[in-house]
């Protein structure tokens, strides 16, 4: 990054050094994340009902996890969504750490969601993998994701690297829908969840099924939001670092001149 | 394996995943906090 790149961002580096509210507010998020995770934990074993074997009876309790990984995954591109188009239209460095962070933690909950999947499906489907369009378009957003954190390392211009992730953060995006609707738009062997409108007709989910299923969703979601705060915290801690490294050069640089 | 071993690998999954990422957050900020302390007080030192 250059100097002048990071000398315009607004003191990025206060909140490292006065943990004061933001801090707090971080922690707090993060007590409430692991609490209510520790708690789903408990909901998927004793509170839910084992399902049909032909859902895989206990194995179905892997969908108390798979499930809100995939939201979190969907939810942390679509802030790389926003965060890039923002970036495009402002140059605001904060977009741009903003969109890169969420693309980051999006990569790892999808990692989850591809290997919980097939761990369930083996002795469900009788194979690890199908390639039907739910689980096709899920490997295809995964490899676009990881191709958007990886054409950061292709330029050594940080502000050019920024404009092309920006633009994959776009473009990618357009496949995120395909993934989640992909199961009412085609056939395949995935079965269709819960939804907000019609929770129970559509999966056959109890009420001690919703809880636990509803419980592990919100969890999930604020322990998105904890590992946003601290990865966003991370990139602004590389920027203080590196304008300080700048500053130091430009102080060996000047006496040598002079 | 039986599905009691699925369901343990699904679930080791999530937490190696998840728990592997927080520590590699944390590890990640104390390099860098520790980088900011000694660019920091070298600054220091040169202003002194």
């Amino acid at each position: 990054m250059t100097a002048g790149k990071v000398a315009s961002m607004d003191h990025p580096h206060e909140a490292e050094r006065s943990p004061g509210a933001a801090g707090r507010r971080t922690r707090a998020l993060g007590i409430a994340a692991w609490s209510l995770l520790a708690l789903s934990i408990v909901f998927a074993f004793f509170v839910a009902r084992e399902a049909d074997p032909a859902m895989g009876g206990n194995l179905q309790r892997i969908f108390y996890f798979h499930v809100p990984s995939a939201w979190v995954g969907y939810l942390a591109f679509a802030i790389t969504f926003v965060g890039s188009i923002a970036y495009l239209r402002t140059r605001e460095r904060r977009w741009d750490l903003l969109a890169h962070s969420s693309a980051e933690i999006g990569v790892v909950f999808i990692t989850l969601v591809l290997i919980t999947g097939p761990i369930w499906a083996k002795p469900v489907w009788g194979t690890w993998w199908e390639w039907d369009a739910r689980l096709t378009s899920a490997l295809v957003m995964w490899l676009t994701y990881v191709g958007y954190l990886f054409v950061r390392s292709l330029s050594e211009d940080p502000a050019r690297a920024g404009r092309i992730a920006a633009i994959v953060g776009i473009v990618g995006f357009v496949n995120v829908p395909i993934v989640h609707f992909s199961v009412r738009w085609w056939r395949t062997l995935h079965p269709s969840g819960p939804t907000i409108a019609n929770p129970t007709d559509a999966s056959g989910l109890g009420g001690p099924e919703l809880l636990t299923f509803f419980t592990a969703l919100i969890a999930f979601t604020l322990l998105f939001a904890w590992l946003l705060s601290l990865r966003t915290r991370i990139g602004r801690l590389g920027d203080e670092i590196e304008r300080l490294e700048i500053e130091e050069q430009s102080r060996a640089t000047v006496p040598a001149l002079t | 394996m039986s599905v009691e071993g699925y369901l343990a690998l699904a679930l080791a999954a999530v937490v190696l995943g998840i728990g592997g990422y927080v520590v590699s957050l944390f590890i990640r900020q104390k390099r860098l906090e520790s980088r900011r302390a000694s660019l920091t007080s070298r600054s220091r030192d040169e202003g002194a």
